[in-house]
């Protein structure tokens, strides 16, 4: 009798393969004819968009015009500068520039070589920035208020929504045009408010109003700042966005993860765009319910 | 899995690809992995051209939806450590981190963080926490050290109205807040304080304390003592007692379960 299999049911059956849903002839040509271009051209989509996204990046990266190169300038001036700095801030109130010098240690926890993390100072009372509102110079009169009480530690995040107003004013302090003073001091308050609370007045080292001859340095200050959520991923864009809306060179402390999300919340920015191509062999993988025999026709 | 096993299988039928074929056509066009529904595409632009944010997009969780486990926290650290690398920042530091994810950090860093920033007051005093830094030199910072006066529910519990700090204050003839700054500091651990109004901007920077002398043995050397505040032993005890482990800002309010693998 004449064996009628095809060349695939004969290698199924000496090979004892199972049988394969709907492989006849007609499909098995069909598919090796598209199955190769229909793959190609998906796979050339896909990494079309791609390369589309990393030139995108690229080149707005560059468009933010900080570069390190500027900021490891300011670190090497800012060695330079620690006794000029101890020099004006003599003049200023000394209770508000006490400084914690803090020495990392290297890690006990883990066997890895984890080198030290810091050598600075940092002042221990900081100013918070949290909910003040930017809008009417609330927070650029606030700011001067507090530098000129003698706050140096300013503690500022991206989602306080407030740093681009930070920065205008921190940038006016720190590049005063010619006629404005460089920090304004707010009205001592009466007394009669303060009578329980002011302990320290009369004490030789309270506060006076700082020296208006004093111009307030960038290596005075100690500006921190954080990473917000949907960043994770992308760090140094974030820093980047933050030092331009600060209108700084470099940041003193850079807090990882936003005060509540330690679990990061990743809004994947061009992905999330348009322009982004998936791979549909990939993409269909993942995340659909059963829709692959939903459709009988 | 369930996936990877079925549909390689069905690659060889045509019925197979004419149902794809039907779903494709029918707009639903093939999902992506964590497709972040409610944050908007903010696009390149924006980050580049505006000082400032448009909207507050990046600080919308969608009650958690948003949040992406698959983003470990090595991968974060290691941008981190690159971007101190680069000189943008000059030390990095971590938020609201609990022993646990502080231990696994520390497992894969290069660079240890130098300070973690915790929510810290009289009702809230993560002792635990503080003793793990310590050993590790992790710098502890608190914020909120007095209670969020400003922000909290009526409901919630003050810190500054509380008897053994108001006691304690007029006892060293100072403000409340000035006590729970002090006692903040005495514990080692900096603040970082929030207001808009020049007396209590005052008030809290007129703080004097005894610091914890172990990183600031030089400090303490030079530093005068005259209208410092110093907390005996007897009065720090009496403070901590007054933990209650009672936290302003829950996650869990926001995030649902999601929160339960940042705290406890």
């Amino acid at each position: 009798m004449q064996d009628t299999a095809s060349h695939c049911q004969r290698m199924r059956r000496a090979y004892r393969q199972p049988k394969r849903i709907g492989g006849g002839e007609g499909i098995r040509r069909w598919r090796q004819t598209t199955s190769l271009a229909i793959g190609s051209i998906a796979l050339a989509w896909g990494m079309k968009g791609y390369w589309q996204s990393v030139a995108r990046w690229q080149s707005l990266l560059s468009q933010l015009h900080i570069f390190p190169s500027t900021a490891i300038v300011a670190a090497a001036a800012y060695s330079s500068t620690t006794s000029q700095q101890k020099q004006s801030s003599s003049l200023l109130p000394s209770s508000s520039i006490r400084t914690c010098r803090f020495t990392t240690k290297m890690s006990s926890c883990s066997g890895t070589n984890t080198t030290s993390s810091l050598v600075g100072d940092m002042p221990l009372i900081g100013w918070g920035t949290y909910m003040i509102d930017k809008a009417d110079n609330v927070v650029a009169t606030a700011l001067r208020q507090a530098l000129a009480l003698g706050y140096r530690r300013i503690d500022c995040a991206p989602v306080y929504f407030n740093e681009d107003a930070i920065g205008d004013a921190l940038h006016e302090l720190l590049h005063p045009t010619t006629t404005t003073a460089t920090v304004t001091v707010p009205p001592s308050p009466p007394s009669h408010e303060t009578g329980a609370v002011m302990a320290n007045d009369d004490n030789d080292d309270a506060p006076g109003p700082p020296n208006p001859l004093v111009q307030l340095q960038r290596s005075d200050l100690y500006i921190v700042s954080k990473l917000p959520s949907p960043f994770h991923r992308h760090v140094e864009m974030a820093v980047r966005k933050t030092l331009r809306d600060l209108r700084l060179d470099y940041l003193d402390l850079y807090l990882g993860a936003y005060r509540h999300m330690c679990a990061a919340v990743v809004t994947t920015l061009l992905c999330a765009s348009r322009d982004v191509h998936w791979l549909p062999g990939f993409c269909f993988l993942t995340h659909v319910p059963n829709v692959f025999f939903t459709h009988h026709s | 899995m369930y996936f990877l096993r079925i549909i390689p299988k069905h690659f060889h039928s045509a019925h197979f690809w004419r149902c794809q074929l039907w779903w494709w056509c029918t707009g639903h066009v093939p999902p992506t992995v964590h497709w972040p529904v409610a944050f908007y595409p903010i696009s390149m632009e924006d980050l580049t051209q505006h000082r400032g944010w448009i909207n507050d997009d990046i600080d919308n969780s969608d009650n958690g939806r948003n949040i992406d486990d698959s983003v470990s926290i090595h991968e974060t650290w290691s941008g981190m450590e690159h971007v101190r690398r680069l000189g943008l920042v000059r030390q990095i530091g971590v938020c609201n981190m609990p022993v646990a994810l502080l231990h696994e950090l520390a497992s894969r860093a290069t660079v240890l963080p130098a300070v973690n920033q915790v929510e810290l007051h009289p009702l809230l005093q993560q002792p635990n926490l503080l003793a793990y830094c310590r050993a590790r030199g992790i710098h502890v910072q608190a914020y909120s050290p007095l209670g969020t006066p400003g922000y909290k529910e009526a409901h919630e519990p003050s810190v500054l109205d509380n008897d053994v700090l108001v006691r304690l204050a007029q006892r060293h003839g100072v403000s409340p807040a000035q006590i729970a700054i002090a006692w903040a500091l005495q514990r080692g651990t900096s603040v970082v304080v929030k207001s808009v109004q020049a007396l209590h901007l005052r008030d809290n920077l007129l703080t004097k304390a005894t610091v914890d002398s172990s990183p600031f043995d030089a400090d303490n050397n030079n530093q005068d003592r005259s209208g410092m505040i110093h907390l005996s032993d007897e009065e720090m005890k009496e403070i901590a007692a007054l933990d209650r482990g009672y936290r302003f800002f829950r996650p869990q309010d926001w995030w649902g379960d999601k929160a339960l693998a940042v705290f406890d």
